[in-house]
């Protein structure tokens, strides 16, 4: 919600026309040499197809390029009792599947390690660890609502929301096909403002017209996330949006649950689907 | 041990008093004010000739002087003021209220009479001051005269984005300003997120700026004092003034309640871009607003000679409403003082202040998404001020003050029946701030002038509070309720401030001073523009007080009768339990603030150049400054040293004004500075199909260097003796040569291709031309 009212107030400065500003693409020479491990990593419960750990280095910020990957690495899984080996992929080298007899499930704490084939800065051996949060809301129902003014989508959610602490990610299906396939769209919420209440119909996504359609199906994929990962995404997003020197803090990393300089996220979810029709306009 | 020491301080500075206390003298003392309007004149000059001793005449404009019994010529003088010498016989204590004439033009640039050097004479170093009529000859963004944009003209002092009412001085933070209007603090100084400031010039009377060696009386701060005083209201004759500009309109009216006696002064402004909204097509804009609007009032009662009275108040706003979401914000200050004189010798003043800065923003009902967020800082100040003229070279200042400080630092809350939102609010907290001075200004001979004195200071943090405990991480691991109305946390500041003034002739010296500071609030706020939205908060058992140390060392040479004012200035200062945040601190709405924050140092060094044009038909200065500010702190670029966010190195100024015969003047400023430092990426990485960017360390890199040309001229209509209205014209321009000076560079990737990254640069203010009408009658 932050991020939205400062958007909302720097737009309404900008469009009333105080300020006589414009914008233009700049050549800055930066640094180049900088290279570090990047991690994408996912256990859900949802099969094998959504467990993966994507091994890349970092590029220099103007590469232009995908970020050269990661092959040969050693990557396992430990989830307490057992260890699971998750292989190179042979038509996509840098991404390290789960096992076909691997599942993730709700409050286990997953152990990943990592050991590259060779150093990146220095380093070979890399570890995370996440604990996949059970489902916290319990979800009765979401909408698709036009909002005529906008010209957009906004997508209700309706549901209890438990007492205590809970963190909340939310994508959407059109179809069957992931609306939010960047990290831009999709939501990320606390439960701050709604501790323990019935949130009856809160605004949780925003889509352009054109991104849904009357009679479309809509899918609410409601995913329970835990804070350091909810941090990674906010802290993620903050760091792709435009920087507001009258709200922006100093530009900063995005925090990491891997060790030894590494960036990125491994991640452990569960998600809950809910479907609806959307409406005429 | 600082009982000890206070009261060997006041032991001390009795005894030097007394000794100079020789019998058979007599106490010359009286105000000084301005024939035209009645205003007191601070900072006016009596100089006894025949014994070449001096005095100034203090904010309120009183004087007073002890001499031998004897016959003098005094002399009586101000800038921009004809002299009034007086010779008489002085036999025993003498009451002279004084009124100086205005000069005219061409005398002021010919017949310059003798006058003390005050800038060269004064105990006082690293201190601007600047009058209303200085300020408005300077051209400005949209021809809206603006004292912080003036004072950021000034040798030190830097703005800390494009178009900010944020400053800098000598590399402070803006929060380490004590911005003050009659004595009440004004915690956010901007209107319309910062790019006017919230002192409308027509009301002001002078500002005068302290840069870190503050007066005993003062504390609180680091950084500076920005000491702005409002007109007292003319009580000779009614007088308006006002104008209609680009952006607002003023309208001032002052007057006599009483003649000579009892004056008011009110004064409104307010802007009107959001009435062209309304005539907007777009529906959108057409529900939009954004203004501002102000309003200053003063009352004045002289009810004797030893009895004046002041009761003064500000009151300013801000709106800004797009659809549906609307938001507002401003100050709210309140002044009563009473300058008592005791005796001759001894001038008092008791003030009591009560101040408030307060914003609120939401989407009202009946929207599902409704909700209000508000957040409220109340202070109430109640201090006595006594300045002791015990001879003519001890003159002693004492007083006590004290602060009580309301923090509401948020709340959130839903709206209506069927809201989702529940209510979010961080506890108040109550602290009080006080402090004890005083300090003895000593003229040892004809050419040693020392001042020294000491500031006790204290801080109490007062329940009901919960005070949480954190770790390394700044985790919470604990809490511990604290009673109601309970002093549960208290610390005490030892501030020392001391200075001497070497005279090495008439119209040179060079000064000294050491100064020590403690601040106890501070702003949460690590946006380098300054949002309206930031909070304040106090020191505490997880916060301790920044400590400020400064040094500084100085030169002055006046040329030419005073006609020209040159000085140089060295400084360096050093900052202990210096805070910044955390990376991606979340300072808003956040019960676990001190969790965010990271402690270290910061050190700042620099020498300043200064020359002062200050009569006749060409006035202005050049200003040129080279300084470093630097931070290390735990936590941030490897724990190393980084350059603050306000270290530009080279800063260079220029404001010139030109009377081009009686009728049209012109100004002109030009500024230069080393770009900002700034913080880029060296790499990426892809996550979730997007592109996020890996940075160095803190402020690594640099912007390019900004400079920027403002010219304006003014046309004033003939003055015929028995004319009445008088008009004006201003036409000024911003940005001559449109130079495109860096507001932000941001990291971007193609939304068609997010492996393309690119950066681009913001500019804020291309060339802006503006024309200002005025008025007097």
């Amino acid at each position: 919600m932050k991020y939205k009212t400062l958007y909302i107030i720097t737009v309404s400065i900008l469009s009333l026309g105080i300020l006589n500003s414009c914008t233009e693409r700049i050549d800055i020479e930066l640094e180049q040499e900088y290279t570090r491990l990047a991690v994408e990593g996912y256990i859900t419960p949802g099969g094998s197809t959504f467990q993966y750990i994507h091994l890349t280095t970092t590029a220099g910020y103007f590469s232009n390029e995908a970020p050269p990957l990661v092959s040969g690495a050693t990557v396992t899984v430990e989830d307490g009792t057992n260890i699971f080996l998750f292989d190179e992929d042979k038509n996509y080298p840098g991404y390290y599947l789960a096992p076909f007899n691997f599942e993730g499930a709700i409050e286990k704490t997953y152990q990943l390690k990592i050991d590259l084939a060779e150093e990146i800065a220095g380093e070979k051996h890399f570890e995370a660890s996440e604990t996949m949060p059970s489902l916290s809301a319990d979800i009765d129902s979401t909408r698709a609502v036009y909002i005529p003014e906008r010209g957009r989508w906004a997508i209700e959610f309706y549901g209890y929301d438990p007492p205590g602490p809970n963190f909340y990610m939310f994508n959407g299906l059109r179809n069957g096909t992931l609306l939010t396939d960047t990290v831009w769209k999709m939501t990320v919420t606390d439960d701050k403002l709604f501790d323990g209440n019935y949130v009856y119909g809160a605004y949780v996504m925003v889509l352009d017209s054109s991104e849904l359609k009357p009679s479309d199906q809509f899918t609410l994929v409601t995913s329970s996330i835990t804070e350091e990962y909810y941090i990674f995404i906010i802290e993620l997003q903050t760091e792709i949006s435009m920087n507001i020197p009258l709200f922006s803090g100093p530009p900063a990393n995005v925090s990491t649950n891997l060790n030894k300089g590494a960036v990125g996220y491994f991640a452990a979810f569960s998600s809950d689907f809910t479907e609806t029709i959307v409406p005429e306009r | 041990m600082l009982n000890k020491i206070i009261l060997l301080i006041l032991l001390f500075v009795s005894a030097q008093a007394a000794v100079h206390a020789q019998k058979g003298n007599i106490t010359l003392s009286g105000f000084i004010s301005d024939k035209s309007d009645g205003e007191h004149l601070p900072g006016a000059t009596v100089l006894i000739k025949n014994i070449n001793k001096g005095a100034a005449s203090n904010t309120y404009g009183f004087y007073s002087i002890s001499l031998p019994a004897n016959k003098y010529q005094i002399v009586y003088s101000f800038i921009g003021y004809a002299n009034v010498v007086i010779d008489m016989e002085l036999s025993r204590d003498t009451t002279i209220n004084i009124e100086l004439g205005t000069a005219s033009k061409r005398l002021e640039e010919v017949e310059i009479t003798e006058q003390a050097h005050e800038n060269v004479t004064s105990n006082q170093m690293s201190v601007n001051t600047l009058t209303s009529k200085t300020i408005q000859s300077i051209p400005m963004l949209m021809g809206e005269v603006d004292i912080i944009k003036a004072l950021q003209l000034l040798p030190g002092v830097k703005f800390v984005a494009e178009g900010s009412s944020g400053f800098s001085v000598r590399g402070g933070s803006p929060d380490q300003n004590l911005v003050q209007l009659d004595e009440a603090t004004v915690y956010n100084a901007g209107h319309l997120m910062g790019f006017f400031s919230v002192f409308n010039n027509d009301a002001v009377k002078s500002v005068q700026l302290y840069k870190g060696d503050l007066p005993a009386q003062y504390g609180g701060r680091l950084s500076s004092l920005v000491d702005v005083r409002m007109k007292e209201g003319n009580n000779k004759k009614f007088h308006g003034n006002g104008g209609i500009g680009l952006i607002a309109s003023r309208l001032t009216l002052e007057g006599p309640i009483a003649k000579n006696k009892a004056s008011f002064m009110v004064s409104g402004r307010r802007t009107y871009a959001d009435l062209f909204l309304r005539l907007s097509k777009d529906e959108n804009m057409k529900q939009s607003a954004l203004y501002f609007y102000d309003m200053n009032a003063k009352v004045n009662w002289s009810i004797n000679q030893n009895n004046h009275v002041f009761l003064s108040g500000y009151f300013g706003k801000d709106v800004l409403k797009s659809g549906q979401f609307n938001m507002n914000w401003g100050n709210a200050t309140g002044t009563l003082r009473w300058n008592h004189i005791f005796h001759e010798k001894l001038f008092s003043n008791f003030t009591l202040v009560a101040n408030r800065f307060n914003y609120s923003l939401g989407i009202p009902e009946p929207n599902v998404q409704a909700f209000v967020w508000e957040s409220d800082l109340t202070d109430y100040t109640l201090k006595g001020d006594f300045t002791w003229y015990a001879n003519t070279n001890n003159t002693v200042r004492f007083g006590i003050s004290s602060i009580y400080h309301n923090f509401y630092p948020g709340k959130v809350e839903g709206l209506g029946d069927t809201t989702t939102f529940g209510t979010y609010s961080i506890p108040n907290n109550y602290s009080l701030e006080s402090g004890i001075y005083i300090s003895n200004n000593q003229k040892l001979g004809s050419l040693l002038t020392l001042k020294y004195g000491l500031r006790l200071s204290m801080f109490n943090n007062i329940g009901p509070d919960t005070v949480f405990t954190y770790n390394e991480f700044g985790d919470t691991t604990g809490y511990t309720p604290q009673p109601d109305r309970k002093i549960y946390n208290t610390y005490l500041g030892f501030e020392p401030r001391l200075g001497i003034v070497i005279k090495l002739n008439e119209v040179s010296s060079i000064k000294a001073s050491y100064s020590r500071n403690f601040q106890y609030i501070q702003q949460a706020e690590n946006s380098t523009g300054g949002s309206p939205l930031s909070i304040w908060f106090p020191a505490s058992m997880n916060v301790k007080p920044q400590i400020g140390n400064q040094f500084a060392l100085g030169y002055f040479r006046n040329f030419k009768k005073g006609l020209l004012e040159t000085s140089v200035e060295g400084y360096y200062k050093n900052v202990k339990n210096a805070i910044d945040f955390k990376d991606h601190a979340e300072l808003l709405l956040n019960k676990f603030i001190e969790g965010e924050l990271l402690f270290g140092k910061g050190w700042s060094y620099g020498v300043e150049f200064l020359v002062k044009k200050t009569r006749g038909n060409l006035s202005g200065w050049v200003s040129y400054t080279w300084s470093r500010t630097l931070q290390q702190i735990e936590g941030i670029s490897n724990g190393d040293p980084y350059p603050a966010s306000y270290d530009r190195p080279h800063d260079f100024s220029i404001v010139m004004n030109y009377n081009l015969g009686e009728q049209i003047s012109f100004g002109a400023t030009w500024v230069y500075l080393t770009g900002q430092p700034i913080t880029f990426p060296v790499g990426r990485y892809v996550y979730g199909n997007t592109v996020v960017p890996v940075y160095s360390e803190r402020n690594s890199y640099r912007m390019v260097d900004y400079h920027r040309l403002d010219v304006s001229v003014t046309w004033h209509d003939k003055d015929k003796p028995g004319k009445k209205w008088h008009n004006s014209l201003n036409f000024s321009i911003y940005n001559v040569y449109n130079r495109k000076n860096p507001w932000v560079i941001n990291f971007q990737s193609d939304p068609n291709d997010p492996n393309i990254t690119y950066a681009e640069v913001t500019y804020l203010f291309g060339i802006i031309p503006s024309i200002t009408y005025n008025f007097r009658f």
